[in-house]
């Protein structure tokens, strides 16, 4: 009894040395809220854990965050034709892969055109206009030329956007690049190399020392998969991870100050409330006016967000930091007298309206009830509707009576243009069934505008059209919350993107 | 003997088919499968169809469950829609972890639960009784994941005794000292989580092993209080057990969603709820086929138990 006694004293007194002599300094250990699995492959992979995987393994052409901020990354420069139809790219001449074989233009090519090829790969509709397609050839080993059959506004993000450049001398001949063996050993040009994958567990790499931009500064980075937000924070605040993303806004303010530094960077997703116009109870627009008038916009967002440094009021359809942004619109600021005007226009009783809304999904749901009080105070009821968020979104593609009104919210692309599939009568996303000939008349004109101011105006029309039309009202660009232990340098310097969370993986480093 | 468990090995299998084929018509019959969790507003409808195609999920429900059953009785588990891992290579690294969470666990729960099952009902109304039922009313009555929190808590945040997430410290993979420090706080959470049921089944199950002749007979001899318990009330009280043991044996399959995912702990309990969430139909059927495979075999395992153990049943044919 006395020995086991004693093992016992002995091994709560060795263990927790053992086992809390976390990983030295130099690793950085991200947590994330899932297992991407050992799959990455840069045409199929999709999904916010796999892209940032493959984000640390290969290496775009360039990174395109606007017009006049672009990331050079395997390509040195490039020339878009006046046309705007022809891009060629010139390709850095120092890159290597990480099996030690040289990057050259047949890379690109067979990306891009296995892109062109796979019907499902992801972004390859941007690559087709209906019968025709883009082209894509070297002319020499360093250069690579993009031909586009019709003038197309956003080419430049298209072609750099979530587009990383795969190894010819790997893949070709192969028949599938999903369930591909040859992904579970990455040969790639990123910041980081492959060495162990664990199922449900991590994934670890190690700093790439041939990194055409420099070794990265910290030597191995792992990917945690937790699957607790809550006990993640408590050990994000022990050392135990150094960075997580925080759900919910009203961690934030609980965490450790002297562990860790919570950084709010914009996602570019607007936040929503949108009506469904394929019903019968919302065809009315004095309704929808005399709703919209009804909330109050920074109660409902101080109400969800806690803290204004955790969010910016939206009044247009795009994120406040496009550039083809306006503030010169109807942007329903709270007016109890102008809704009680448009509620007594309205013609016959005014129904209940159902709100449809993801369950489990705290700041919908927290959303839902301010604006289910702030209508009824207004004299409209509001039946709450909570539903799976797979069932919600299929619903949205459909017409029907199920709801009329709903929250939601999207992440698009940079340039405007991606933004007509959401509003355009035809549009594919289309979730408010809103036709307007108006408006899909300055989405059209825009896809073709080459001057650009002329464009810019088309867009500000738009948002306006859209706004005078009452069908979604902006409520918020929320902003994603980051924690990161203190022990880490170098944040800003990574920035802090969409998606990815980091642009540069290897900019980071420890104090 | 060897006949019988031929005889039910054989009944089992139109069992797992009627199995599965429930399983898969549960669901098709959502209104979305898995690519339309994964899809997102700027993809494309050309895509979406794309991908259908390319899984077949464009076929009726009965074609692609033949021809899930064609790969199943292959061996071939098939690829997660979502993750485009193999679920067998998946299925193998979880598997281990999860039995290596749920078996001390589990072990420790029965050898303290039948202790205290045993003392409660052999002193019926008693002090110990009394104590003994009222923690296993505060234990059925407190959530697992409220303690687990609250061992994370006390345990890995304020006093920095043990890990927090996963099973290993990074580099340590093959730490037994490293493993067992990961281990302490989800074991002592499921032992929680498992003692009120047995300990209630094994109480109840002395007290009527107490109202039986052989125990008045035992007293009538003069048989000391501990002789009774332990020699000959015990034995009949564990028969039971062996039942319950086996019931639980599907567990090392399924795992235990709650606890797995509160620790991070790599096992099949979260890699199966995850999988659910987005119908990915090649895990979730992978996983329900194992699961059944072992209620099935749990099943006959306690009855070959029973037969071992106790003469009376296998003279009873």
């Amino acid at each position: 009894m006395k020995k086991l006694l004693a093992l016992v004293v002995a091994l709560v007194l060795v263990l927790p040395a053992a086992a809390l002599a976390s990983a030295a300094n130099n690793t950085f250990i991200y947590g994330i809220g899932g297992d991407p699995g050992n799959d990455i492959n840069t045409i199929s992979t999709s999904g916010r854990f796999d892209l940032t995987a493959e984000r640390l393994l290969y290496s775009p052409l360039f990174n395109y965050y606007g017009p006049d901020d672009i990331e050079y990354r395997l390509a040195e420069s490039f020339e878009l034709s006046e046309d705007g139809q022809t891009l060629t790219v010139h390709l850095r001449q120092d890159v290597v892969w990480s099996d030690g074989e040289p990057f050259t233009a047949d890379d690109v090519v067979f990306t891009y055109q296995t892109i062109i090829d796979t019907d499902y790969a992801n972004g390859h509709d941007a690559f087709v206009f209906g019968d025709e397609k883009v082209t894509v050839e070297k002319t020499d080993d360093y250069t690579v030329v993009f031909q586009v059959p019709v003038y197309f506004p956003a080419l430049l993000e298209n072609i750099g956007a979530e587009h990383y450049i795969m190894a010819k001398h790997i893949y070709e001949g192969d028949e599938t690049l999903d369930n591909n063996p040859k992904n579970a050993t990455p040969v790639g040009t990123g910041p980081f190399v492959l060495d162990e994958y664990v199922a449900g567990q991590y994934m670890k790499f190690s700093a790439n020392k041939t990194y055409f931009l420099g070794e990265p500064k910290v030597e191995t980075l792992i990917l945690q998969f937790v699957t607790d937000q809550t006990s993640a924070l408590l050990a994000l605040q022990t050392g135990e991870i150094n960075a997580l993303v925080i759900d919910n806004t009203s961690d934030a303010d609980d965490l450790d100050v002297n562990a860790v530094t919570v950084y709010a960077y914009p996602e570019d997703r607007v936040g929503y409330l949108g009506f469904n116009l394929s019903g019968s109870r919302a065809s009315d627009i004095n309704l929808r006016k005399a709703a919209f008038y009804a909330i109050n916009r920074t109660e409902l967002n101080l109400g969800t967000y806690i803290s204004e440094d955790y969010y910016v009021d939206a009044v247009s359809f795009l994120p406040y930091s496009n550039p083809y942004v306006t503030n010169d619109l109807e942007d329903y600021a709270y007016n109890p007298e102008k809704s009680a005007e448009y509620l007594a226009q309205v013609e016959g009783d005014i129904p209940t309206l159902r709100l449809a809304y993801t369950a489990n999904n705290l700041t919908q749901e927290t959303q839902a009830l301010i604006i289910q009080q702030q209508l009824k105070a207004a004299g409209i009821d509001v039946e709450l509707k909570a539903m799976d968020g797979t069932a919600l979104t299929n619903l949205y593609y459909e017409e029907h009576d199920e709801y009329d009104l709903f929250i939601g919210g999207y992440i698009m692309g940079i340039d405007p243009s991606s933004y007509a599939t959401l509003f355009v009568s035809d549009g594919s996303a289309n979730f408010y069934h809103v036709a307007d000939e108006e408006l899909d008349g300055y989405f059209a004109a825009a896809d073709v505008e080459t001057d650009p101011d002329a464009r810019l105006a088309l867009y500000q029309d738009a948002q306006r059209r859209l706004a005078d039309l009452a069908v979604q009202y902006p409520i918020v660009t929320n902003l994603r919350l980051l924690a990161v232990t203190n022990d880490v340098s170098g944040v800003e310097d990574a920035r802090l993107i969409p998606i990815y969370t980091f642009s540069n993986f290897d900019q980071l480093s420890f104090n | 003997m060897a006949r019988y468990i031929i005889r039910r090995i054989l009944q089992a299998i139109p069992l797992l088919l009627v199995i599965s084929i429930i399983c898969f018509g549960l669901i098709q019959l959502a209104p979305f499968d898995v690519i339309d969790t994964i899809a997102t507003p700027d993809m494309a409808v050309e895509v979406r169809e794309a991908l259908k195609v390319k899984y077949g999920l464009d076929q009726p429900g009965y074609i692609q469950y033949i021809n899930w059953l064609k790969r199943m009785v292959t061996g071939d588990l098939g690829f997660s829609i979502v993750t485009h891992q193999s679920v067998a290579y998946d299925m193998a690294a979880r598997l281990p972890n999860t039995i290596i969470l749920i078996l001390p666990g589990f072990c420790l729960a029965l050898i303290i639960s039948i202790v205290l099952g045993l003392v409660a009902g052999s002193r019926r109304g008693g002090r110990a009784d009394k104590i003994i039922d009222t923690l296993c009313s505060i234990g059925m009555a407190t959530p697992t994941f409220w303690i687990a929190m609250m061992l994370i808590y006390v345990f890995g945040y304020m006093l920095r005794i043990f890990p927090i997430l996963g099973m290993h410290t990074l580099g340590q993979d093959n730490s037994l000292p490293d493993l067992i420090m990961h281990l302490i706080l989800p074991t002592i959470v499921l032992t929680i989580a498992d003692l009120p049921g047995t300990t209630r089944f094994v109480r109840s199950s002395t007290i009527s092993q107490y109202t039986e002749d052989y125990v008045m007979v035992q007293k009538a001899f003069g048989a000391g209080r501990a002789s009774i318990l332990f020699k000959h009330v015990m034995k009949n009280v564990l028969l039971p057990i062996i039942t319950l043991v086996g019931m639980s044996l599907p567990r090392l399959v399924t795992g235990a969603f709650i606890t797995e995912s509160i620790f991070s702990w790599p096992g099949i309990g979260t890699y199966f709820i995850t999988a659910i969430r987005s119908f990915d139909y090649p895990v979730i059927m992978s996983v329900m086929f194992f699961s059944s495979v072992m209620v099935i075999l749990g099943n006959l395992l306690a009855d070959i138990a029973y037969c071992l153990v106790d003469p009376r049943i296998q003279s009873m044919g």
